[in-house]
This record gives structure tokens, sequence and C-alpha cells, in this order.
């Protein structure tokens, strides 16, 4: 009998202690909990935050010239691009520094091809130039008034014609500006070697024409 | 009415003062410009010398001496004369430059040799107040004639040669070239010596 009310009344005592012990539970521990997590929410927050104001800073700051290379600043907005950070107002400047990154990145590309594209020049001009030398050479050298006839004929064949104009520096002022002999034709300029068996040996300056032949010379007295 | 006179007379008269000093200090120029424009003025009297070598070398085709002399032409001003003196006669006789060529290969010798040499300033480039630099370059010439016969004549004369330069402005290639222009003038007997 005694065991039997016992066993009647332990069930009760079990739950009674169970849901004591869970009151107590809650009380201690239940208020606690939630302050915590509204704390680490929030903190989830402010550096959420402070991540999308570094990340407009850091935007802003690529339309600028801070010393960065273009190619270093794509890279730097490919890596805030990938911070994913889904604000509308980072979204914004992401779009409006990557037009501006586009619009650098093709004034880089035009000015390279327009490097290139000098570069290509300079060499055509300075291959014509060693020919042009060349001719000079023998013209000043020639042993026979004809032998240097024959030699004028060949060099002018690297002329646009007997009129190209030849400028001769004589001197640069350290501004840049230059004082020039008075100009004379490449006809003149090829009896000029002939006759003084001397000429300028350094080439200032060189214009091709489409077909590849010489329509200025400026050249640079020693 | 005298006033507004005297106004326009001060204004005049600073006008025409700052132009000129601005037109004085545009001409002025700095030594290394100097040395480059006196360098250049001395290599055109040594073209000359060469051109008067190739004209008075008898084995010189004609039609070379014609092309050097229309070269040696475009080295003076218009109406430059060139001396030229004999030890067999007292007076200097002056030719313009064209005349002076024609005379040169016209000489009665087989052979003509003609030899500029110790040419330098005896009268630095000054400038002058029309903007043109003035200079005199002096030289020596040997000339020396011989004739097939065995006949020779061998003077030394030295001689004086007025330089002219000034800064001009063509057109090259749609582009505006400022150049300095050096031309001679005439070239004077000083004195002439066996």
């Amino acid at each position: 009998m005694k065991y039997r009310m016992v066993h009647f009344i332990s069930p009760f005592f079990r739950y009674k202690t169970l849901a004591v012990c869970l009151l107590l539970s809650a009380a201690i521990l239940g208020s606690p909990g939630c302050s915590g997590r509204k704390k680490a929410e929030k903190a989830a927050q402010e550096q959420r935050e402070q991540a999308v104001q570094e990340a407009i800073e850091k935007l802003k700051a690529l339309m600028t010239n801070n010393g960065m290379t273009v190619a270093e600043k794509r890279a730097e907005w490919n890596r805030i691009k990938n911070l994913n950070l889904n604000h509308p107002e980072v979204d914004q400047w992401l779009a409006k520094v990557d037009e501006y990154l586009k619009q650098e990145e093709q004034r880089m590309a035009e000015e390279k091809a327009e490097a290139d594209r000098r570069a290509a020049i300079q060499e055509r001009s300075a291959k014509a130039f060693q020919q042009v030398l060349t001719h000079f050479e023998r013209i000043a050298n020639a042993p026979t008034i004809e032998a240097a006839n024959t030699h004028i004929q060949e060099a002018l064949t690297l002329f646009a014609s007997a009129q190209v104009p030849v400028l001769i520096v004589i001197s640069t002022s350290p501004s840049g500006s230059k004082d020039y002999d008075r100009p004379t034709t490449i006809r003149k300029y090829l009896d000029y070697i002939k006759d003084q068996r001397r000429y300028e040996r350094q080439a200032e300056q060189l214009k091709l024409d489409e077909q590849g032949k010489i329509k200025e010379l400026e050249l640079l007295k020693q | 009415m005298n006033m507004s006179r005297l106004l326009f007379t001060i204004v005049l008269f600073l006008g025409l003062g700052g132009a000129l000093f601005s037109q004085e200090k545009t001409l002025e120029i700095t030594p290394e410009r100097k040395r480059a424009i006196d360098s250049l003025a001395l290599e055109k009297v040594r073209d000359l010398s060469r051109y008067i070598t190739l004209v008075g070398n008898k084995s010189t085709p004609f039609s070379e001496a014609q092309r050097v002399i229309d070269r040696a032409v475009e080295l003076f001003s218009d109406d430059a004369q060139i001396g030229v003196s004999s030890l067999n006669r007292r007076e200097i006789r002056y030719f313009t430059v064209r005349r002076y060529f024609d005379h040169l290969m016209a000489l009665n010798y087989d052979q003509v040799t003609v030899e500029w040499y110790n040419i330098q300033y005896v009268s630095d480039l000054e400038l002058q107040p029309d903007g043109r630099y003035v200079g005199v370059i002096t030289i020596f010439q040997k000339f020396t004639g011989k004739t097939n016969e065995g006949l020779k004549y061998e003077d030394t004369t030295k001689k004086d040669i007025t330089i002219y330069v000034e800064k001009k402005q063509t057109q090259i290639g749609g582009r505006l070239v400022d150049y300095w222009d050096v031309w001679l003038g005439d070239v004077r007997v000083a004195h002439t010596s066996k």
C-alpha cells in the first residue's frame, strides 16, 4: 500500500519538481540569454554597417587619384564586389565605380595603342634614317662626281620628292625651343654633302608618308 | 581738349616705348644661342671657301661649277661684292658674286688652287637697331695659279667678310618654323702679299 502511495505520489512530485526546475532555469538562465542574443545581433548589425561604410569609402577612393593603378583599382573593386554586402548604397557605388573604371581602362587601352603606334613609327623612322645615313656617307666619300651623283639619285628614292624640306637644328634651349639654320630641300642638302664632303649624323625627326617615303627630315648639327 | 591731347601723347609714348622694349627683349639672345649662331656663320664662310676651291679647280665639270656658283650666290646678299687683288696691280677690283665666280672660272691658268685659312671673327656679331646682327669675319686666302708652260703666280690675301644674321620665319609642312638666316655681305680685301 505504502508502495502504491509512493507510486501514486511520485510522478506528481516528479512533474512538480521538473516544473520548478524549469521555472528556476528560466529565471536563472532565460533572462540573460535573450539579452546576449540581442547584443550579438546588435554587434553583428554594427559590424555590417561598418563594413558597408568602409566599402563605400573605399569605392569612393577608387574614383580619385589615390596612387593606385587602374589594374589595382579594378582588383580592389572586385574584392569589394565579392564581399556581397547586398546593400543598395554599396551596389550604387559599385555600378558608378565600374563605369568609371571601364572608361579608365578604355582610355588606357587607347593610350597603349597610341604608344605602340608611335613606337612603330619611331622604329620605322630609325630604320629609314639608317638608310639615309648610309647614302650620306657614300655621297660624302664618293671618289668621283659621277659616283656622288649616282648615290644622290639612289638616296632620293627614299624621299617623297626632291623638294622634301630639310631642317637643321643648330641649338635647343632648356625650354625645348629649337633654333634652325635656313631651311633647305633634300636635293640641295645632298648636293651640299657632295660639295662640302660632310653631313649631319644625327636625326632629330623624320616623318614618313603612307608609302613609307620620307616627307620631312630634321637633322641635328654636331 | 588740351588735357585729352596730353593724355593721348602720354599713352602713345608709353605704348611705343613698351613695344620697342619688348622687341629689344625678344631680339636679345642667350650666350648658348649666340655661340650656335657664331658657329653657323663661320660654317657659311667655310662653305664659301669650299665653293671657291671647287669653281677654281679646272677639273670641275662646267655644269657642276655652274651649280656650285648658284649655291655660292645663295650665301650672299643680292648686292654683295667680292674684292679681287693682284700683286701685279695696285687697285682692287670689286665684282658681284656671280661675276666673281665667272672671273674665277675664266682665269688663264691650267691649274688653280684657292685655299682659305685662319677663318675667325674680327668683329663680334652685334645687334643693330634694325634687328639684324652684324659682324666681320676675316680670312686668309692663298691663291696659286699655274700654266702648263711652268708659269706660276702666287699670293696671300687677307679678306674681311661682313656677316649678317637675322631671325626669320617660314612655313614648313603646315607649321611655322623660326630660323636664323645667315648671309654674307661684301668681301673686302685688307691686304695682299707674296
